[in-house]
């Protein structure tokens, strides 16, 4: 798969190189690799564009919007673990 | 065309103030906003959320939103009031993308395409990422998939061991560029569908093995089902409820390993015993001399 560089990830996503320093900076999205250069896995844009709709739409700073992504991507996790252990206990309990 | 109470949208009063509007609008976007949200409709939601902002921030739009629902109030209908013909969206102003464009409504009244497009040169379009449902069945091998995405059907190989929450890139099938730049890459993200046999367990699987309490006792030969066809499987004498007996390899087919099964042992008792069946219990009763309760106070 191929890698990104800061430059062509910023022109991916129509954000300031400064931004996506930013955001790299607070741990919404991670280099695959440092050196020499920052150089991101192209999946990483999705991530982008999310934490940038919520700058934009919700007006929130982009610390802000680090912790709303990690909250709401535990919240999922959790919501689903809870489904599927849920599940199983149903499948216990049920007498058949 | 239905009539879109803004107002309501928003749950404001209609001499709701700047303050009020922006404080409601704020609220429910961070309560729909579709990255967050786990509403089923938040989408839509967030769409009718942000038109109404839309409209109503902007003094201008406001007024002429206000016009015509007055003179709806007022019995009016359908037409529009007095030389009420719609302005057209001038500026592009650089808010709303593909995703968002608004109603038919907003765009009866305010014209434009309702996608507030940026300008300036070729734009690459955005990505985009939906869900993807697959079935357990579906990671043994190679899948083909048909998946639409609005109004495009596209055609999915789906390899092998693909596992829950991993996404599938495709590239070039995301939102079209704008003013001639590439389109957007489309990432398809894995939701496995619940089984009705199989739970999940990160590359392991769960079945749940109902056993007669003699076959727990005295140990038995069960056929169990798997994702690839039915096995024997040997339930070792003395076997406690909710034992997990491994079978190797049997799990999900994963990129690096395979995972194994689990078989959940689950001891249920036979819906209707006759009298000489009963009668047997109670010779058991008897003879087995069996506390279970003898230690489970003293946890207290």
């Amino acid at each position: 798969m191929s890698r990104l560089t800061l430059t062509e990830l910023s022109r991916r996503v129509a954000l300031p190189v400064a931004t996506v320093t930013e955001i790299v900076e607070l741990g919404i999205i991670e280099p695959d690799s440092h050196d020499p250069h920052w150089l991101f896995d192209e999946t990483v844009t999705v991530l982008v564009t999310r934490a940038a709709r919520l700058h934009r739409d919700l007006a929130m700073d982009w610390s802000g919007v680090a912790l709303a992504l990690e909250l709401s991507e535990e919240n999922r996790r959790l919501r689903r673990e809870n489904a599927a252990l849920r599940r199983r206990l149903e499948r216990f309990l049920d007498p058949r | 065309m239905e009539f879109k109470d803004y107002y309501d949208i928003l749950g404001i009063k209609p001499d709701a103030d700047d303050k009020a509007i922006k404080g409601a609008y704020r609220k429910l976007a961070r309560k729909y906003h579709p990255d967050v949200s786990s509403d089923d409709d938040a989408e839509s939601k967030f769409k009718a959320v942000s038109e109404a902002y839309h409209v109503l921030k902007d003094p201008e739009k406001r007024a002429e939103y206000d016009q015509l629902r007055r003179y709806r109030q007022s019995g009016g209908g359908q037409a529009g009031p007095d030389g009420w013909q719609g302005f057209r969206q001038g500026g592009g102003e650089a808010h709303f993308d593909d995703a968002g464009a608004f109603s038919d409504f907003f765009q009866s009244i305010f014209g434009g395409g309702g996608g507030f497009s940026q300008r300036g040169g070729p734009r690459a379009g955005r990505d985009l990422e939906v869900e993807l449902p697959l079935f357990l069945e579906d990671t043994v091998a190679d899948t083909r998939k048909q998946i639409r995405v609005g109004d495009r059907t596209l055609n999915v190989t789906v390899p092998a061991g693909t596992g829950d929450n991993e996404r599938i890139r495709l590239k070039g099938q995301g939102a079209p560029g704008l003013d001639g730049g590439p389109a957007g890459d489309l990432y398809l993200r894995v939701r496995l569908v619940p089984h009705p046999l199989f739970d999940v367990d990160g590359h392991d699987l769960l079945v749940t093995v109902p056993v007669a309490p003699w076959e727990a006792v005295l140990g038995a030969k069960v056929s169990v089902p798997t994702l690839s066809g039915r096995i024997s499987l040997t339930v070792p004498a003395n076997s406690q409820n909710g034992r997990r007996l491994r079978i190797k390899g049997k799990g999900l087919v994963g990129q690096r390993h395979t995972g194994d099964l689990y078989a959940v042992l689950k001891v249920v008792l036979p819906e209707h015993q006759d009298e000489e069946s009963l009668a047997l219990w109670r010779q058991l009763a008897d003879r087995a001399g069996f506390d279970p309760r003898a230690d489970w106070e003293k946890r207290a």
